[in-house]
């Protein structure tokens, strides 16, 4: 297991993807960007970036319809 | 008890911002448990939501551009909406229209008001916006969309029940509560004469001037214009008469230019008053002058505060001030009162007819200015009102009793259902990667 930052707070997964992180938490990859240690992540590329310990992760929904 | 609350607070200078912060410090003294979301924090919701989710979700909404944040939050997340204005075509128009979003603009007004020509839309994108916007109210969209809706009375709710088009989905009567709106201070006695002293001297007024005031902004809807013809008119009858506009002139609005040369001894123009300041002004008038047309059906946070200071007020006889025991200065016989039957209190303010607005404001100022012992009737009826209907222990008590009807109520977002405009539909990426391509960037999503 590997302790990260999620969205400010402490969180332990033992994904070894954003994408596979993402599927852990149930999360439709459409509706959200992704933040790894303050550089946004493009979406093809969530397969293959790794997580790493005491990363920082942002996952930032969209809420459009307004 | 779990709430998001949407809303601008403090430093943002409005009068919802105020209350607010008042009801959210109110509310968590009684247990609730409150995450507020002004525009920086709302980014924050959707991802505590998920994590924790809330067992409501408030939004307060008004007809301005502090508000434009919420409307996207609002109809995905369905909650209880609280409307401060029962119009919100003006800011809904504006905020679509400066992202030049005409085609969406164009397909909410025909959602919001089917019984009306599509074309009237045209209108307003082509500059003809304020009077038009009064005409509509463009909150058919939140209301189908929230769990529940609450307005201040309910004369404002019979009144939005009645601009809601009749093939609504929802059914409004079931979905639109009213509640008690509470704003100000009491002012005691020991402030009211140390105010009054000390302001007056600050302004070179006697102390024995008949003062009458005017607060906030300072906007031709409170009538100005009329206001100065029937101080001019005064004058004759009432010689000490002074009046003081006590708000910053808006900026499309040059108030100097409106006084005429035989007045400008007697009017004051401070500019923008802090809170404390704004109180002490009211509480060394005599008469606080709170007129408003056009309306957007709101409920004046300066009438309230001058009600609560125990100063006489003259309002005009709007529609959703139906229920407030009133006089009519060409009779002096009383407003309203019928519907309350026995239990109906003394009137607590003057209520000008807008059809007969010149002669009637006249005839009010004129009374008020020469009857010290009716605007003494008045401040305490007024105070009285205001205590039963307008003070923060009402409000918080009507708010227990909302948020346990809204969290009773279903929480489907009707307003996404096939029909409605295929904007309120729309996840947002499609608008950000269009943005962004406009500046030549590749969307990272």
């Amino acid at each position: 297991m590997k302790t990260i930052t999620l969205n400010g707070d402490p969180h332990e997964t033992a994904a070894p993807t954003v994408a596979t992180l993402l599927q852990q938490l149930e999360i439709d990859p459409r509706r959200v960007a992704v933040e790894r240690n303050f550089i946004v992540i493009k979406r093809d590329a969530y397969a293959s970036t790794a997580i790493e310990t005491g990363d920082q992760i942002e996952i930032v929904n969209f809420v459009g319809g307004g | 008890m779990k709430l998001a609350w949407f809303s601008p607070f403090p430093p943002v200078r409005t009068g919802i911002a105020d209350c607010s912060a008042e009801l959210v410090a109110a509310l968590r003294a009684r247990g609730y448990e409150i995450d507020c979301y002004p525009s920086g924090a709302a980014h924050d919701f959707p991802w505590t939501h998920r994590q924790r989710p809330y067992d409501l979700i408030v939004y307060q909404f008004g007809n301005s551009s502090h508000h434009d944040y919420e409307w996207a939050y609002a109809l995905r997340y369905p909650g209880l909406v609280v409307l401060h204005d029962a119009h919100l075509h003006h800011a809904r128009a504006a905020f679509l229209l400066r992202e030049r979003r005409a085609a969406d603009y164009r397909a909410e007004f025909a959602w919001n008001h089917p019984e009306v020509p599509p074309e009237a839309a045209e209108l307003a994108i082509a500059g003809f916006d304020s009077p038009l916007y009064y005409e509509w109210s463009m909150v058919r969209s939140l209301i189908e969309a929230s769990r529940l809706v609450a307005v201040h009375g309910e004369a404002t709710r019979r009144g939005l029940l009645e601009s809601i088009p009749a093939n609504s989905e929802a059914d409004p009567a079931e979905k639109i509560v009213a509640v008690r709106l509470g704003h100000g201070d009491p002012v005691s006695g020991d402030r009211r004469q140390r105010a009054r002293r000390e302001v007056r001297a600050a302004l070179g007024i006697a102390d024995d001037a008949v003062l009458f005031g005017l607060f906030g902004g300072l906007t031709p809807e409170k009538r100005i214009p009329q206001v100065l013809a029937a101080m001019q008119a005064l004058v004759p009858y009432a010689p000490s008469a002074r009046l003081v506009l006590a708000g910053a002139p808006a900026a499309h609005y040059d108030v100097h230019a409106g006084i005429a040369n035989g007045l400008r001894d007697r009017v004051t123009v401070t500019g923008y008053l802090a809170e404390s300041d704004l109180t002490d002004y009211l509480a060394a008038c005599d008469v606080s002058l709170n007129l408003r047309w056009p309306t957007a059906r709101e409920t004046s946070g300066a009438w309230l505060r001058a009600l609560a200071a125990g100063v006489p007020t003259i309002v005009t006889d709007l529609i959703h001030l139906g229920g407030v025991p009133s006089l009519d200065p060409r009779t002096w016989t009383e407003n309203g009162l019928s519907a309350l039957g026995s239990q109906s209190p003394k009137p607590v303010c003057v209520a000008i007819d807008i059809l007969d607005e010149d002669h009637s404001l006249r005839l009010a100022m004129r009374r008020l200015a020469q009857d010290a012992e009716l605007r003494e009737r008045l401040g305490r009826a007024g105070r009285a009102w205001w205590e039963r209907e307008h003070s923060l222990e009402v409000m918080v008590e009507d708010y227990v009793q909302l948020i346990a009807s809204a969290t009773a109520h279903p929480a489907e977002p009707r307003a996404r259902s096939a029909g409605s405009p295929d904007h309120f539909r729309s996840d947002g990426d499609r608008r950000l990667n269009a943005l962004l391509a406009s500046f030549g960037i590749e969307a990272p999503i």
